[in-house]
């Protein structure tokens, strides 16, 4: 919600995992079910969801802060050849999440938001949120 | 009014006991998000929980912002463009597994915006101080350099 001013003058269809989230920041978004790699049935739930979305949306570009849910939707919007950012959470200022080191592989491009632990990952840092 | 925070996973007391000396010697109004109350203290008003809601109108309420150095307490002071006194935990006296919330200190230290206490003298003097400006973390060069590279990203072909 903070890099909102980044897509001004694009068609955003914004993804979240926690209602009133973005009721809150007064935007609208798409609701998908939260899930993490210990609970197989939510990761199917939740790729199924994304699946649907992305297929119906044809995104160009697809930006993540995470979590799990964040790589199904790159790995997903790769397959239909979309560029793929993902920004780590400014909350991994000690090291990148998971997460983060599955979408690296996977995202277009990767960055993390502390200059350390982007040296650290040999990922890209430019800047923060905070 | 001071709203004050430990965060969602772990009581922090310390900060707590330092916020009530602070509150009786000063007669400050401190509302505290406390997860665990701490016995006996009479200046504070402890909360064990408060909902979402509940903390957003505490946090629009608010004069000061004071927080463990959590990533949670500096989204709430830039959410509602409050000043923001961080009073990192310190895994050295078992308040943390490790000491980053002192990195966390030393990293957004120099921000417009935020006061770092590390002890109670620390902070009771940024809690008096009626002159601190609010965290505006969009005014600062870093969060401008990512938008900037995010919005490229976004429109490149």
């Amino acid at each position: 919600m903070r890099l909102r001013t980044a897509f001004v003058g694009h068609q955003v269809t914004f993804v979240t995992t926690r209602d009133g989230v973005a009721q809150r920041a007064g935007v609208v978004a798409r609701l998908v079910p939260d899930c993490n790699r210990h609970e197989r049935l939510r990761v199917i739930a939740c790729a199924a969801r994304l699946a649907l979305l992305i297929l119906r949306r044809r995104p160009q570009v697809i930006v993540t802060t995470g979590a799990l849910p964040g790589v199904i939707g790159i790995a997903l919007g790769r397959a239909i050849g979309a560029r793929t950012l993902w920004i780590d959470s400014i909350a991994n200022g000690e090291q990148m999440s998971l997460s983060g080191r599955r979408a690296r592989t996977l995202a277009t491009q990767c960055l993390s938001q502390w200059p350390d632990v982007a040296a650290t990952e040999q990922v890209g840092y430019s800047g923060a949120v905070l | 009014m001071i709203l004050a925070t430990v965060g969602m996973q772990l009581p922090f007391p310390r900060l707590i006991r330092a916020l009530d000396a602070i509150a009786g010697r000063h007669g400050l109004h401190v509302v505290a998000q406390a997860i665990e109350p701490v016995a006996g203290l009479v200046h504070l008003d402890q909360r064990a929980s408060l909902s979402p809601a509940e903390f957003d109108a505490l946090a629009q309420a608010c004069t000061l912002i004071v927080g463990h150095a959590g990533i949670g307490t500096m989204l709430s002071a830039a959410a509602h463009t409050k000043p923001l006194v961080l009073f990192p935990r310190i895994a050295a006296l078992g308040e943390h597994r490790n000491e980053h919330q002192l990195a966390t200190a030393r990293h957004f230290g120099g921000q417009v915006g935020i006061t770092i206490a590390h002890d109670a003298a620390e902070l009771e003097h940024a809690c008096l101080r009626h002159d601190a400006p609010p965290y505006r973390p969009a005014e600062q060069p870093r969060y401008r350099a990512l938008v900037s590279t995010v919005a490229d990203f976004v429109s490149a072909d």
